[in-house]
């Protein structure tokens, strides 16, 4: 997995590419967390992401729920196919912001 | 301004600080109050006089006060409730927290005699008891009396727009106004009454609804926000998810369930008779959809949609409803996205294999 991030101003913008599992979402966390308390955006751009699991999922929804309780937003940007379709049949869908 | 007016306005000049103090800590009180009681109110606001309006005042009737401290409004602090009943249990609290000057204050809803109409407005003059607050650089904090006002939100309205007239008292407003001005404020306690009655009633109706669906007579009860809010709270959502959890072992995360409430209205259910029958007719079929996502992955967290979402799947595939009607599906619970599309079709192709498709 490979991690690319930009701040500007409020907002961080997170790629992440490869495969999003119980191995690499700790590093993920690890990375969002140097500066999540600095922004008040998140954005996750998964367009070069192959897949994600449960491990993914439970990261994504960790700064959501940190986000959120500040009055912060998280978004999902460029969700492939496969990726989307897990977060459908999780329900995650229902209570993420997507944009496509 | 006259000698007298002038040393009054120099003792405000001079104790502005504390007046301000005064004003922070009433406010402080009175919004800690109403967190305690436990209800929103519309505002709560209090102000130091400007010095433009003392002028005024002093320009009026300075002859009547020896000191600053003989005018009671100087601080003033308001609370606008939205229920009139709300007034006597934030009134309880501040006749119990200050000191009460009760021959200055004014219970204007009790002045009224059965066939007349006017400004009701609950008017205390108050000091801060040294119980309360007490600091010993400042010992006139306790001395310097200010004033709450207490009413409701069609209260406050009516009193802002006859205060915009210009005119102060009633003696003062040609009879004809003071008549309009009157017949408005009776419309307004018709409506401070009506309103109170409808939140009772609501509150009443919340209440029959929950014991109705403790005991699970279904059938009686009308599918709502309320209903729909109770039905959940009962836990039969709560079994689907677990079932579908049971799959691998999943977490369950919370996540609002109201986006449902449209889809079901949108199957024609009336009753939470006829979702419980749905739910129970779709649990088994709901599972067996769910098993073919999930199983042989290793997804062990779904959120609480997850359930009502199969459930919602196959009722509008076994109502005819095809793709399209899991797009609607879709759309409604996570918004329009064009990937709703693909994934619906993806449900109908499972619904098929399931045999909940009938072919044309």
């Amino acid at each position: 997995m490979e991690i690319k991030k930009t701040i500007n101003k409020d907002e961080l913008y997170v790629e992440v590419s490869g495969r999003l599992d119980t191995n690499t979402s700790p590093e993920l966390e690890a990375s969002i967390r140097e500066d999540i308390d600095n922004v008040n955006s998140l954005v996750i751009d998964l367009k070069e992401l192959e897949y994600i699991l449960s491990a993914g999922l439970r990261t994504i929804l960790t700064f959501q729920k940190i986000l959120m309780a500040r009055g912060g937003k998280l978004v999902i940007k460029n969700v492939n196919d496969s990726v989307m379709e897990v977060f459908d049949m999780t329900g995650f869908s229902s209570f993420l912001t997507i944009e496509e | 301004m006259d000698l007298h007016s002038q040393f009054i306005y120099d003792e405000f000049v001079e104790n502005l600080d504390v007046f301000k103090k005064v004003k922070d800590i009433v406010l402080g009180c009175l919004s800690k109050d109403i967190k305690e009681l436990g209800f929103y109110v519309n505002v709560v606001e209090g102000r130091v006089k400007t010095p433009e309006s003392l002028k005024g005042k002093l320009a009026i009737k300075g002859y009547k006060y020896n000191s600053i401290f003989d005018i009671t409004d100087i601080v003033g602090c308001r609370v606008v409730t939205y229920y009139d009943d709300e007034i006597d249990k934030i009134s309880a609290r501040v006749t119990s927290e200050f000191e009460i000057d009760w021959d200055n204050s004014v219970d204007k809803r009790n002045i009224y005699k059965v066939d007349q109409f006017g400004y009701r407005s609950l008017h205390y003059i108050c000091r801060i008891p040294k119980e309360l607050y007490f600091d010993e650089n400042h010992p006139e904090i306790n001395q310097i009396r200010f004033e709450i006002q207490i009413k409701t939100i069609l209260q406050h309205a009516w009193a802002m727009i006859a205060h915009d007239t210009g005119y102060k008292s009633d003696v003062e407003i040609p009879q004809q106004y003071l008549r309009s001005l009157n017949r408005l404020a009776s419309l307004l306690e018709l409506a401070d009454k009506e309103f109170l009655d409808f939140r009772n009633s609501i509150n009443d109706y919340r209440r029959q609804v929950r014991q109705i669906v403790k005991n699970g007579n279904y059938a009686d009860v009308e599918l709502n926000k309320d209903s729909f809010e109770n039905y959940i709270e009962a836990g039969v959502v709560e079994r689907v998810n677990k079932h579908i959890a049971s799959i691998n072992n999943m977490e369950i995360e919370s996540a609002s369930l109201y986006a449902f409430l449209k889809i079901f209205k949108s199957f024609g259910f009336e009753t939470l008779r006829d979702l419980d029958d749905c739910i129970k007719e779709n649990d088994s079929d709901a599972y067996k959809m769910a098993i073919y996502f999930f199983e042989g992955t290793d997804l062990d967290i779904m959120s609480e949609t997850t359930g009502l979402l199969f459930i919602c799947y196959c009722t509008a595939l076994k109502k005819g409803r095809g793709q399209e009607g899991i797009v609607e599906i879709l759309d409604t619970v996570n918004g329009k996205r064009k990937t709703n599309e693909r994934f619906a079709n993806k449900i109908l192709q499972i619904g098929k294999k399931m045999g909940l498709v009938k072919e044309a």
